[in-house]
């Protein structure tokens, strides 16, 4: 059965929803479409779908990814006009492709994410923040070698916790002021196996003056190509 | 999005409680509206938006041009204190006003302990808790009015309430609406848009009424002022099939209790269970035919995509169509769609239909017994037999069920050693049964609900067991059952919590200052056992001077001026007196719908047809 890559951005009223409640809320979604998605067997058949990698409660995003099997041949462009007319406010279908027989899954597919992080600035902090201190702070924190966190154990049941160095999984930077007193700094992270880490977790390292905003996963990449790009597949792609 | 409230989103647990933005929500047009409505519900999101009158109401009044409803339900304690180290006032779901800016205030009235959060959510938006308060502010402040099965006994409320509605709310609202619209456009003060809704039928305004108690603490008598009719008469919808059905349904981004399209397909019951409230303030039955629910259910499902539809109403397996029905939907829905009924009947289905309406034979069905032996169903009017309710269980079993829930009270009237005796050996039996069917593999759980006697039940005079009578009966069933198998399990209720129930159940006015003092001594999420704080309820009786066990444990004379005498269900109280001595003898009543009207007097109030809505299956079955 014929297997397609959903891009997907998250943002608004949806950015709170859990990885359960996405797939729920997809799930319904494709229902209202009237897609012919297919079902798992059983007393509670559930929709073929595969999410890429999770995405942290409470952040936005621009590069999300699900894989769903259709039980028939449909255009790329009509899956996403007829999904973003069923979709609550807060998801979007950005890109749709068709995948080949034995694509691999997103989950080994992807490994680096870029998040943006927007600040503002309290009024009497506003100007001492110019582009020359905020690249010289983070060419800074960027020569550290160690950016060390305490992770509580996911199930360690007398709540253990874990020193973590954040260094090794922080590939990238760059950064802009959109404005005066709006400064948006980018940053890859990576994914995989070896280790992630989630974008709040470096939050303590920057300046308290720094406001934080709002956070956005930006893209995914894999072996240095984004995944997906929204550019490319608005629609138009099919069979590829 | 970018307010006030986004910061504290990022730091309580499930902000999606507070966001808003489901499918299918309404934002409306604030300056547009006529009359803005805060449809509140006084218990977490997951469990307020699981409650199908709510959402009724709110699409009702958002499909009006003039009216808007907007929602709010009970903040977790995380985001009360956020909100109180913000100095930010409770907000609702739909634009983030505080509740404060609303005409009307509306509170869902479902169970007794969920009041104090009533008075907390009030208190979280500015709004002063004391109508006198409110009214002495002016204009400023919304109405703050109450729907639901505590309608039907509001007293320890009236205080901080301005109005009730009783009984079917989906016309009455745009009446009152439609008089607060009126009013506003007149420039009319609070003190006359009152008077005027004193019109409208069904709407009880407890200022109008004077209670004085006699010095034994009972009420003495209740005295109309201001033209206010004696009896306030409960509201009644005659044709389910003519009523306001939405087509769309809220589509939550959380997981919320009941998780999934709900349909009502029928509204009464007429079995005539003498504990049950609802059997008895909802009469008489009206049923949706089945033409209409499954056209309606088409709709309904291809503007939400839910994966699960439950046909709801009090016994829904007495619908006269259920059979047909249900297998029609399943034939049409399933498996991407799943089918229940909440209250299953074996012998009404085939197997393979109930499996499918059960959720599969994985899922745990529940059988109520309700009471341990013959003569104390007999009591209750539950006309189950030992005989039938193992017949059941051997059902259960044989059809390949591994898990069966027993549902029981305990405290019911006349209830003896015998009877609990009789939960412990039904309760074996039917364990041993499915040992002979699953071995090891079989599972029992028994379930022990507390009984409250309720307002307008044949049991509203009755004395409710005290707390060391609960306790003892409780430890003598866990004793008993505790060596009865690995697979049987015991639930059991919290004595106080039942007992706290009962209190407010049948109570009056002067329990409105222990409603307070319980609310500034810190209650909260009092129906949630891990939130429950007896001690500081104990405190606020104390402080207050008023005997809580004044209003369970005593039983109450025929004489007595209840405190909601003057308001109607309809069911006259000769009906209910008689249900009360027949119980005493352990006469049985049947089922109006099966043989002849047994004289509730509802439908001759209403001036509907009776018997209502003739069951056509032979036979009319035994409920589970
Ligand atoms: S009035 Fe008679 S027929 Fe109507 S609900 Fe009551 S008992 Fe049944």
């Amino acid at each position: 059965m014929p297997k397609y890559r959903l891009r997907y951005a998250k943002f608004g009223p949806a950015r709170f929803a859990s990885h359960l409640d996405l797939g729920r809320a997809l799930g319904r979604a494709l229902r209202r479409a009237g897609l012919p998605v297919a079902y798992s067997q059983g007393f509670h058949p559930l929709p073929k779908m595969a999410f890429g990698p999770p995405l942290p409660v409470g952040v936005e995003s621009e590069a999300e990814f699900v894989d769903i099997t259709f039980t028939e041949e449909l255009a790329a462009g009509e899956i996403s006009r007829r999904l973003n007319a069923a979709l609550p406010k807060g998801l979007a279908v950005t890109g749709v492709l068709k995948l080949p027989p034995k694509a691999p899954s997103l989950m080994s597919l992807i490994d680096r994410f870029t998040y943006v992080f927007l600040f503002t600035f309290s009024p009497e902090d506003t100007g001492a923040w110019e582009k020359e201190k905020t690249g010289a702070f983070l060419a800074d924190l960027w020569q550290k070698e160690e950016l060390p966190v305490v992770r509580k154990k996911k199930d360690g049941k007398q709540g253990g916790e874990k020193r973590v160095n954040l260094r090794p999984f922080w590939y990238d930077y760059n950064f802009s002021f959109i404005e005066q007193g709006l400064l948006q700094v980018a940053i890859d992270v990576a994914y995989g196996p070896r280790g992630t880490m989630r974008p709040d977790e470096l939050l303590p390292f920057f300046p308290p003056a720094w406001r934080l905003q709002k956070v956005i996963r930006a893209q995914a990449w894999s072996r240095g190509e984004p995944v997906l790009p929204v550019a490319v597949h608005r629609g138009q792609t099919e069979g590829v | 999005m970018y307010n006030a409230y986004e910061p504290l989103f990022d730091r309580v647990r499930k902000p999606g409680r507070y966001t808003g933005g489901e499918l299918n929500a309404v934002v409306k047009d604030w300056e547009k509206a006529k009359v803005r409505v805060a449809l509140a519900f006084p218990d977490l999101y997951e469990v307020g938006l699981s409650h199908l009158g709510l959402r009724l109401l709110y699409h009702r009044i958002n499909d009006q041009e003039g009216f808007l409803a907007e929602r709010v339900y009970a903040p977790a304690e995380d985001m009360e204190e956020e909100l109180r180290a913000a100095g930010l006032p409770l907000f609702s779901l739909e634009t983030r006003r505080s509740l404060a800016a609303f005409d009307l205030l509306g509170f869902s009235l479902q169970y007794e302990l969920s009041y104090v959060n009533i008075l907390n959510m009030m208190a979280l938006a500015g709004i002063p808790l004391r109508r006198e308060e409110r009214d002495a502010a002016g204009t400023g402040f919304p109405l703050v009015a109450g729907g639901g099965p505590g309608s039907f006994n509001p007293e320890p409320l009236a205080e901080f309430f301005d109005f009730f509605l009783l009984g079917d709310g989906e016309d009455a609202i745009l009446e009152i609406l439609a008089v607060m619209a009126a009013a506003k456009e007149k420039g009319k003060s609070r003190a006359e848009l009152k008077k005027d809704l004193m019109a409208v039928p069904g709407v009880y305004l407890p200022e109008f009424y004077r209670v004085e108690y006699l010095p034994s603490g009972a009420v003495a008598v209740i005295t109309p002022e201001s033209g206010a009719p004696p009896v306030i008469q409960k509201r009644v919808i005659p044709d389910l099939d003519r009523a306001y059905l939405p087509e769309k349904d809220l589509v939550p981004w959380l997981e919320i209790v009941h998780d999934r399209l709900a349909l009502e397909i029928m509204r009464g019951c007429t079995r005539g269970c003498r504990f049950c409230q609802a059997g008895m303030i909802y009469r008489p039955v009206r049923e949706r035919t089945g033409k209409l629910i499954e056209g309606h259910l088409a709709k309904l499902l291809e503007n939400t995509g839910y994966e699960e539809l439950s046909l709801t109403s009090l016994s829904s397996a007495d619908h006269s169509e259920i059979a047909e029905l249900a297998g029609r939907l399943v034939a049409c829905y399933t498996p991407e769609v799943a089918i229940s009924l909440p209250s299953l009947r074996l012998d009404a289905f085939s197997p393979e239909l109930a499996a499918r309406l059960q959720g599969g034979k994985k899922s745990t069905l529940t059988v109520a017994p309700e009471a341990g032996t013959d003569r104390l169903r007999r009591v209750i009017n539950k006309n189950l037999t030992d005989e039938e309710i193992i017949a059941m269980a051997r059902t259960a079993f044989g059809g390949g069920w591994q898990r069966l829930k027993l549902y029981f009270m305990i405290g019911l009237p006349t209830e003896d050693q015998e009877d609990l005796e009789g939960i412990v050996a039904l309760a074996r039996r039917v364990y041993e049964i499915g040992r002979e069917f699953h071995g090891g593999r079989a599972r029992v759980t028994v379930s022990v609900a507390n009984f409250v006697p309720k307002p307008h039940t044949p049991f509203q005079w009755r004395p409710q067991a005290g707390l060391e009578e609960i306790r003892e009966k409780q430890e003598f069933l866990r004793r008993r059952l505790a060596g009865a198998g690995r697979g049987l399990a015991f639930s059991w209720h919290e004595a106080e919590l039942s007992f706290l129930e009962g209190v407010f159940a049948r109570g009056d006015r002067r329990l409105g200052a222990v409603l307070a003092e319980a609310f500034r001594l810190g209650c909260r999420f009092d129906a949630w056992p891990d939130k429950f704080r007896w001690d500081l309820w104990q405190e606020a009786f104390a402080a207050t001077g008023l005997d809580p066990a004044f209003y369970t444990t005593r039983p109450r004379p025929r004489e007595e001026v209840l405190p909601w005498s003057h308001l109607s269900a309809g069911l006259s109280t000769d009906f209910l007196w008689e249900e009360n001595r027949r119980a005493e003898e352990g006469i049985p009543t049947p089922d109006c719908r099966d043989r002849h009207c047994t004289g509730c007097g509802v439908c001759m109030v209403f001036d509907l047809p009776f018997p209502p809505a003739k069951r056509t299956r032979a036979g009319g079955g035994k409920d589970a």
